[in-house]
């Protein structure tokens, strides 16, 4: 099985099985040349936004044991352990800990890779079995990393086919050259290899940093097929969403939707505002021309809308006469109650009068407002 | 309002608040509605000692001193 879109032959391998891995087949290879690989493959579209969801929800656990995660890619994560020490026994503990936190939240078996460094760090993981824990010891990365492949190096496809050009299969041959030889032969990123052979990585870890957002779905008991009623299930959302106390004082610079569809596959778009914003006829604006836009291929059986990007809500001058046409009734019927009260119209109202005179007080005038 | 021997302002009381005027920064008259109620006024964009621009014009008819708070 080789999970890859495969309609329009373009794309890479996103994942494969292991009889597929047998047949030659890589992550990342183009699905073309998989094809010719493993002709009999079961070829299954990636459905990204749920794969998405599921790592989300590892990193989530990921992190309760540590506070230092960082997403690298879809299904990869680097952990940062400084100061777990006293928390475990030792650093297999806090590995067992991690395979088995990811376990319990998504049943996946991942496999962990434990080293100093990202990149030895990472093919650990690699070269380890589904649910094992592969430890390196700090100073051995030379010696761990020594008979790979050096097709584990993160370069360009063109250093690495050089690098079979040269007769340098692992990243032991690689280490063995002097620096100054690599570099010459490939630049800067001779030297990056280089070190990545001798385990040196000196790449910081990027935690990721939660941005805060509020969301809220519907799922429809008969899948819409109206974009209408979509829009509808919209405004029913930015309801809900604008009448959360997460909103209460502040604004929001981006939605997020979602439409889940009968196929089982989803549709996303993110639509930022020019400003923040709370005008729920704003985001419905937006809403309805992203949905209008959308290429739904299949009924829709649930929506959900995230708001994100919060700032201060920020006040805009409306006109008290002449802005919201809507409001005009209401203004007539408050004067209207003010005129019962006070006998008079306590509402004025400037009207141009002489706007070509001289005199600056004769160009407008103030009357009573009697709607 | 003070004003100086040639009928220039010197110094402007806003409020309870008396301000030097630091600048006359244009003048110009205005003469017209002669056929109903006639108009004759004078009028001075100051600058103030405080920096605060303003407006004010002298009635010639009248002989009064007043501030143009638009225009």
């Amino acid at each position: 099985m080789i999970i890859g879109e495969t309609t329009e032959q373009r794309g890479a391998v996103l994942d494969c099985s292991a009889e597929a891995e047998a047949e030659g087949v890589r992550i990342s290879m183009p699905l073309r040349q998989a094809l010719g690989l493993c002709p009999s493959a079961s070829f299954v579209p990636p459905d990204l936004p749920r794969y998405g969801d599921a790592f989300d929800q590892i990193l989530r656990v990921l992190e309760t044991i540590s506070p230092l995660v960082d997403p690298a890619s879809l299904g990869c994560a680097f952990i940062g352990l400084g100061g777990l020490n006293g928390h475990y026994r030792d650093e297999m503990a806090v590995g067992d800990a991690l395979a088995q936190a990811v376990r319990r939240a998504s049943g996946l078996m991942p496999s962990i890779g434990l080293a100093e460094g990202k990149f030895t760090a990472r093919v650990a993981a690699t070269v380890s079995a589904p649910g094992e824990v592969c430890l390196v010891p700090k100073g051995q990365e030379r010696r761990f990393l020594a008979p790979i492949d050096v097709s584990l190096l993160s370069c360009s496809r063109d250093t690495l086919r050089h690098l079979e050009l040269f007769g340098l299969r692992t990243m032991g041959d690689l280490a063995a050259l002097p620096v100054g030889a690599v570099q010459a032969q490939f630049g800067s990123e001779g030297k990056r290899i280089w070190e990545l052979a001798q385990g040196i990585d000196g790449e910081p870890l990027r935690p990721l940093r939660r941005e805060e957002s509020i969301r809220e779905h519907l799922a429809f008991y008969a899948p819409l097929i109206n974009r209408e009623a979509l829009v509808t299930a919209g405004r029913e959302l930015l309801t809900r969403l604008l009448g959360q106390p997460a909103m209460r004082g502040r604004a929001a610079r981006r939605m997020a939707l979602r439409a889940l569809l009968s196929d089982g596959r989803c549709w996303e778009r993110t639509l930022v505002f020019r400003e923040a914003t709370t005008d729920q006829e704003q985001m419905l604006c937006v809403l309805k021309t992203a949905i209008e836009a959308a290429p739904l291929t299949a009924p829709i059986e649930e929506l959900s809308i995230e708001l994100s990007g919060f700032a201060g809500e920020t006040g805009k001058q409306e006109g008290f006469l002449y802005g919201d046409r809507r409001r005009q009734p209401q203004v007539a019927e408050a004067v209207r109650q003010l005129k019962a009260r006070y006998g008079r119209s306590p509402v004025a109202q400037v009207v141009e009068v002489e706007p070509w005179s001289r005199i600056p007080e004769r160009r407008h005038a103030l009357i009573d407002y009697d709607p | 309002m003070e004003a100086d021997e040639s009928g220039e302002p010197r110094g402007v009381v806003l409020g309870r608040e008396r301000l030097a005027v630091a600048a006359v920064q244009d003048r110009w008259r205005i003469d017209d509605e002669w056929w109903r109620k006639e108009m004759s006024r004078l009028y001075f964009s100051l600058l103030l000692e405080d920096g605060r621009a303003v407006t004010i014009y002298h009635d010639l008819v009248t002989g009064r001193w007043s501030q143009q708070n638009y225009g």
